[in-house]
């Protein structure tokens, strides 16, 4: 991966960013079980930062993805997990299909404010009952006149009690469950929402995360995304740019616990020297750092594939996989050599330990990236189990 | 392993106490990140319990280890790990060197009102510079007169907020790092002993952890179990029966796994729920 001089600049000025903006607040927020996210997303947005990979006419910077993966890279300086999770919700998991096939009016509505970051987006598929089984997902839209009328009910919505609008996934008819859906934009202030809890998780802590009902929800029908029926479909493709941010998001997570380990370890003085220079420590470390370097490599090789037109569905997969495994090999192996000091709620190691098992659960569980693999290598049998 | 009808009747009294006054109230307790040990070790200590392999003259059941290895299993019946830790810190881990080289007197003030569950015990081995080289530790313990003055602190105490008596690892003489060491009995309320604070941790959240100083802490020699010196070795063999204990009491938590998602209040806990509940949904996980 050649990287240009702009690339360089979004790397150095969105780290000047989290210096100023970000990581001085990371402890409060985590504390206070949320951030701030209108006032973030808006001195992000003025800085251009949340439509980096948008079309230009909703003021996107008209950029290729690799500016994207360069900014989900530089997003894990930030101190904690659940920040950047939000925005790369905000710029690439619940705004893709909208920006791809979103109507112009559509666009302007819903993806110009949230590109301008006054607008808080977040995603609406997984269920109670559904989430890496998307097809299983039971929210209905149904055509009432000129409007759909919403039934259901979405969990584990990220940003939800603070969202302006949700990307929804809903069956909009009977039939095969890959083709009856649709993806509509349901401003969230809509009567019938209901925002039932907060969730409180073992992680993510920054991050609210709610579950949501709906109750009798009316939307006009032009704010559906695209064609009807389609939803599942966009979804999938939506889908391709989250786990490629979830890939590079990982990185600079991994590098900056595998860092404070070592500085940790320096100082630290075990039967007489340096916890370091125990060559089951230092070489774990060099062990971890090898393993991040290596799907660094993958995540770019899949961005340049991504970027020349390739279906990226394998690459993309194995990326999420690793980054999601990678991220809780590292924070385990990091915690135990802080010992007590890695255990307290507080210590930057526990904190990756808690947000980095989300890794493997969020945005498509490990089993269901093994599954997409195995399904394009050609070994998942054929079970008739739907 | 032959287990007896004794083992199995300690499994059911203990399971009894753990169903009726334990896992009732452990939600509560992890929200207040601390639990009622006094209120918990009286019912524990009123059944006999804390003593199982203690000797009878202190109120114990003078039983072997098998009994002690039996109950640390059963502890895992409890719906989280604190509230067994703390029980396990009482009866294997701050009391073993006490009963095994006490005097008479000692065991009598420290040993008999741990058994009887009217003292909370902590142990005092790792510090801020040194947990599991425990050789490394600095707190020292001087003789002054008839007493030890001790001056440092400890790091990890588990009961510390509200134990009455540490079982403590003290420097007491120059020399050899394993053989310049000795294990006191220190009140918790004796003067110069200061909470200095209760830690935030990962888990384990209804277990009071704390950090200790000492400030020209002074107790009578007489606290001191066994002999001068001796400490390190004593602490070692206690280490024995900790971690036999932490072994014995994984297996059941292990276990518990698949059962606490039949309790309605953590539905999306266990797996075999989980799983059961797929395959009726019409898919299994992971199909392959």
């Amino acid at each position: 991966m050649i990287f240009t001089h702009e690339h360089e600049e979004l790397r150095r000025s969105l780290r000047r960013f989290i210096d100023n903006e970000i990581n001085p607040f990371v402890d409060e927020w985590e504390a206070a079980e949320i951030f701030p996210a209108h006032d973030l997303f808006r001195k992000l947005g003025k800085l251009g930062f949340l439509g980096l990979t948008k079309p230009v006419d909703y003021g996107g910077s008209g950029l290729d993805w690799s500016y994207a993966m360069v900014m989900a890279e530089a997003l894990g300086h930030i101190h904690c997990g659940a920040v950047p999770m939000a925005i790369g919700l905000q710029t690439d998991m619940a705004t893709p299909a909208l920006a791809r096939f979103g109507s112009d009016e559509v666009k302007r509505e819903f993806l110009a404010p949230s590109i301008a970051g006054d607008y808080v987006a977040c995603l609406g598929v997984s269920e109670v009952g559904g989430g890496s089984d998307v097809a299983a997902i039971r929210t209905t839209a149904r055509k009432d006149g000129g409007d759909y009328v919403i039934e259901g009910g979405k969990m584990w919505t990220t940003s939800g009690t603070q969202a302006d609008w949700m990307c929804l996934l809903a069956n909009t008819s009977e039939g095969a469950a890959h083709r009856n859906k649709t993806l509509i934009c349901l401003p969230m202030r809509t009567p019938g929402i209901t925002v039932a809890k907060k969730i409180r998780k073992i992680g993510m802590m920054a991050s609210d995360t709610a579950q949501i009902y709906l109750d009798n929800v009316r939307v006009p029908q032009r704010f559906r995304i695209g064609e009807e029926g389609l939803g599942f479909t966009y979804q999938m493709q939506q889908f391709q740019e989250e786990r490629l941010w979830a890939g590079a998001g990982t990185l600079m997570g991994c590098d900056r616990i595998i860092n404070a380990t070592i500085e940790y370890t320096r100082e630290r003085k075990v039967f007489g020297r340096p916890l370091l220079d125990n060559q089951v420590i230092h070489f774990r470390l060099a062990e971890l750092k090898s393993e991040v370097e290596a799907l660094r490599s993958l995540v770019y090789r899949a961005c340049e594939d991504y970027l020349a037109g390739i279906d990226v569905t394998m690459l993309a997969s194995m990326a999420k996989l690793k980054a999601g495994r990678l991220r809780r090999e590292v924070s385990d192996a990091c915690l135990q050599y802080w010992g007590g000091a890695g255990y307290l709620w507080d210590s930057p190691v526990a904190r990756s330990y808690r947000d980095g098992r989300l890794g493997s659960i969020g945005g498509g569980a490990d089993e269901v990236m093994l599954q997409i693999i195995s399904k394009l290598m050609g070994t998942l049998p054929r079970l008739g189990n739907r | 392993m032959q287990f007896t009808p004794e083992h199995s009747e300690i499994r059911r009294t203990l399971r009894a106490i753990i169903d009726k006054d334990i896992n009732p109230h452990v939600d509560k307790w992890e929200e207040d990140e601390i639990f009622p040990a006094h209120e918990v070790f009286k019912k524990l200590g009123d059944a006999g319990l804390l003593g199982i392999h203690k000797p009878v003259e202190y109120g114990g059941m003078g039983l072997d280890y098998s009994y002690a290895m039996v109950m640390a299993e059963e502890l895992g019946h409890i719906n989280c790990g604190s509230v067994p830790m703390a029980i396990g810190v009482q009866t294997d881990m701050a009391t073993p060197a006490l009963a095994r080289y006490g005097s008479d007197e000692l065991r009598k003030e420290f040993l008999a009102p741990s058994i009887a569950g009217d003292y909370v015990a902590c142990l005092g081995v790792s510090e801020v510079g040194a947990g599991s080289d425990v050789a490394s530790i600095k707190t020292t313990a001087k003789r002054v007169g008839g007493d030890w003055v001790i001056n440092g602190g400890k790091m990890w105490t588990t009961n510390g907020t509200q134990a009455d008596w540490m079982c403590l690892l003290a420097g007491t003489g120059e020399g050899s790092a394993h053989k310049n060491k000795s294990l006191i009995c220190l009140p918790m309320k004796t003067k110069g002993v200061q909470i200095a604070k209760k830690l935030d941790k990962l888990g384990m959240r209804a277990s009071d952890t704390a950090q200790i100083h000492f400030d020209d802490v002074r107790v009578p020699q007489r606290y001191r179990i066994g002999e001068e010196g001796m400490g390190f070795i004593y602490q070692m063999q206690q280490f024995q029966e900790e971690r036999i204990w932490a072994a014995a009491a994984g297996l059941m938590k292990m276990e518990r796994k698949s059962e606490v998602g039949k309790r309605p209040s953590v539905s999306l806990g266990g797996i075999l729920p989980l799983a059961t509940r797929t395959a009726r949904s019409g898919s299994v996980l992971c199909p392959s």
